[in-house]
């Protein structure tokens, strides 16, 4: 397992609100993984597959991916479909992050092997605790197959 | 003159014993008078011979002694005999010798007969004449002569005619009489028969019966005929009884082919029309006394048409195939003024005696054609409205999800970094900034909440309804115990639950009726020291009532048709939180179900809400 630079934590997220409050809920719960933040479906594709301006990038799966559905360009859906179908990615842990319940999404998301779902929450305590959370199940307590 | 054939058996009768009797009673009476005059005379001729033997016996001496005063002595003792005209004494030449005369009557010369023997007597013109040899020891010497008179036959003749006058008519009398009485048995019956006979034939009425009054041949004769009229006249009364059913039936049949609201047709192989019924009338403009007899095919049938149903008709009566009988199916129609329209038809057919008779029934359908196209027309923009509907159901549900999603995500933002705020930068703020921090908090969650509660009615919309056999006691327990977990400030409050009956419902969706409204009356009621809160149910009609009580502050029910709106609300959110929505769901879920709402309240003096569902 290479380590350069280990335990990548990448959000995917159009909201640049959603994605501040993400990344600071994320450090108040005294993570200190690298967070990357990638702002709609294609950047996140070429970061992952590191096509495009990330093709210098050397290819390490993230510990895991934090992924909105609703995008510009390149929805969650496809993103999730693509790493999930690909056999280099398709290991890496994706917990779906979204706005609300009413998602006809969700269905299709657990279909293609989404591993958590997380609505998000309105408090930004319980915001802020839920990817606490994550942040600290993903980064720790789970080991991905290497 | 009336012939013998014509004259009456009765008089027959009669006539026959008359005759006979008159013929019979005249022999009879004839031999009578005649055997009478017979003996009479015989009688008669004997006593003058007696006398006339005396009188020549006695008068032996007078000739022998030519004593001629003596002779005329001795015949005029004869006087006595008053019917003695004539009486002489002869002598054996012939020659008068004494002679008597009755008085008053020419005297006559009796010679005697050349032919005699000892006597003779002859009778001529109602006299008789009496010869008497007088002998003497056996010698001849003369004649007795005696011309009598029979003045008594006259009188016994008119005696003997005149009775037998009597008995004859007596005896024709009495045979006509019996006659009369013994005809009756041998006439009447016959006569009995001939009537009752002339009865049937004249009258047609089997009911009449000869009387048979013995066992002759004649009444025989009645007996067998009458048993003949029985058979008739029960064989009349079945003639009789299946004629009025087929009578009837034929009425029937009549009316009902009249009165059918469809043109019923018949018509025989060659394809000519034998019925024509009222609607038929109506619908082809042809009367029945036109059509009858006229050839279908050149009445009805549109030209074009007309020869693939004679060959139709051709092949059925040779192979007994058919496309059409049996079944309705549509073509079109020619009326008398050349109007072609769209029909349905069905025919059948039956033989009889060999001939095939088919049946239409006729029905225009131009009505239904023109209903046709227009439910077809109405159905296609029932699909573009379906499609429109679908659509925008489409947009609502992405609409939905983009408030979701794009509405929560800047409260999202204002609650987050209201937080980070007050977490990071609060000592930059003063009392008066924190409050307003607060209060910036609070309305985004209400705002959030207000966006969850807007999507969870619309989802109402769209979710299929499951309906199973719910326990309404053990929802509604369960509601209770989850609301007194959620709100301790709650476990003051009493809350009764009756007994409920169960209800076919969707489960989850019952749940959320109770949770709002349980949630409402314990809301409402939360200023009362006491709050109480009933849940209660009663039997109405095919549904069943249940009903949510409090005694909280209840409400005006001039505002009532506010009450069950989106997004209304009868009271201040800073004296009860809500977003308004919690009646309008129950509202839909309750009217999705087929039930109804409504409610009953006081200001102060708390609210009742009723839910109603059907029962099954």
């Amino acid at each position: 397992m290479k380590t350069n630079p280990p335990f990548e934590i990448v959000l995917v997220e159009d909201n640049p609100s959603d994605a501040k409050l993400t990344i600071m809920a994320l450090k108040e719960g005294k993570i200190v993984n690298q967070i990357v933040h990638l702002k709609d479906g294609e950047e996140a594709l070429n970061y992952i597959f590191c096509e495009g301006p990330y093709a210098t990038r050397e290819m390490v799966n993230p510990i895991v991916i934090l992924l909105d559905l609703k995008m510009p360009k390149i929805n969650g859906i496809e993103v999730l479909r693509k790493i999930k179908a690909d056999e280099r990615t398709k290991s890496i842990p994706v917990v779906v992050f979204t706005s609300s319940q009413e998602d006809p999404d969700v269905k299709e998301c657990y279909e293609l092997g989404v591993n958590s779902y997380i609505v998000k929450p309105l408090e930004f305590d319980q915001f802020s605790q839920v990817v606490m959370d994550l942040g600290l199940y993903w980064s720790l307590l789970n080991h991905v197959p290497e | 003159m009336k012939r013998l054939y014509d004259i009456s058996i009765k008089y027959k009768l009669i006539l026959m014993q008359v005759v006979t009797s008159f013929i019979v009673l005249s022999i009879c009476c004839t031999f009578f008078v005649i055997t009478d005059i017979k003996s009479y005379k015989n009688r008669k001729a004997e006593s003058i011979q007696a006398i006339a033997q005396v009188l020549g016996s006695n008068s032996i001496s007078a000739i022998q002694f030519l004593d001629t005063t003596s002779a005329i002595e001795k015949l005029s003792q004869l006087k006595v005999e008053t019917d003695i005209l004539n009486a002489e004494i002869l002598d054996k030449s012939g020659n008068i010798f004494a002679i008597y005369t009755k008085e008053g009557y020419l005297p006559q010369y009796l010679k005697p007969p050349s032919d005699i023997d000892t006597f003779k007597e002859e009778f001529k013109d109602n006299q008789l004449f009496v010869y008497n040899k007088i002998m003497s020891n056996g010698e001849h010497i003369g004649f007795v002569a005696l011309q009598v008179e029979l003045t008594e036959l006259k009188t016994i003749v008119n005696d003997k005619i005149r009775i037998a006058a009597l008995l004859f008519i007596v005896g024709i009398v009495l045979a006509l009489l019996i006659s009369m009485i013994f005809q009756g048995g041998i006439s009447t019956p016959i006569l009995n028969l001939v009537q009752t006979m002339q009865t049937v034939t004249q009258s047609g009425n089997y009911s009449s019966r000869s009387p048979v009054k013995g066992t002759d041949e004649i009444n025989t004769l009645s007996k067998v005929f009458n048993l003949m009229l029985e058979e008739i006249e029960k064989r009349e009364t079945h003639i009789k009884q299946r004629s009025q059913e087929l009578e009837l039936a034929n009425l029937k049949f009549y009316n009902l082919i009249q009165s059918a609201p469809d043109a019923i047709v018949t018509i025989d192989q060659k394809s000519t029309i034998t019925n024509w019924n009222a609607e038929a009338v109506i619908m082809f403009g042809w009367s029945e006394k036109e059509a009858i007899g006229r050839r279908l095919t050149d009445t009805i049938i549109p030209e074009g048409y007309r020869e693939p149903h004679e060959r139709g008709i051709a092949r059925f009566l040779n192979t007994g195939e058919t496309k059409v009988m049996n079944k309705p199916i549509e073509l079109v129609a020619l009326k008398k003024d050349g109007t072609v329209f769209p029909i349905e038809l069905k025919i059948s057919s039956y033989t009889f005696s060999g001939q095939v008779i088919f049946i239409g029934f006729i029905r225009d359908i131009r009505e239904r054609k023109q209903i046709e196209q227009k439910i077809l027309s109405l159905n296609r923009e029932l699909e573009n409205k379906i499609s429109e509907l679908e659509t925008s159901n489409k947009e609502m549900e992405s609409f939905s999800y983009s408030v979701s999603h794009d509405l929560r995500a800047p409260i999202r933002a204002i609650n987050g970094f209201s937080k980070v705020i007050e977490k990071q930068h609060s000592s930059q703020l003063d009392e008066e900034g924190k409050s307003l921090l607060h209060t910036i908090m609070g309305e985004a969650i209400r705002m959030g909440q207000l966006i969850d509660d807007l999507l969870a009615f619309s989802r109402l919309g769209k979710k299929e309804i499951e309906k199973s056999k719910v326990d309404m006691t053990d929802v509604v327990k369960e509601v209770v115990q989850e609301i007194l977990k959620i709100n301790e400030q709650n476990y003051h409050a009493k809350i009764t639950v009756d007994n409920l009956p169960q209800a076919a419902c969707d489960r989850g969706l019952i749940k959320q009726v109770f949770v709002n409204l349980i949630g409402n009356a314990l809301k409402y009621s939360f200023q009362n020291p006491e709050p109480a809160i009933q849940v209660g149910s009663y039997s109405e009609k095919n549904t069943t009532v249940y009903y949510v009580r409090d005694n909280g502050v209840g409400f005006d029910m001039k505002f009532y048709n506010k009450l069950f709106g989106v997004f209304q609300r009868l009271h201040n959110p800073e004296d009860f939180s809500g977003t308004g929505i919690g009646l309008a769901i129950v509202k839909r879920i309750i009217v999705r179900h087929g039930g109804r709402v409504w409610a009953e309240g006081m200001v102060n003096k708390g609210a009742t809400f009723y839910f109603s569902l059907p029962r099954e």
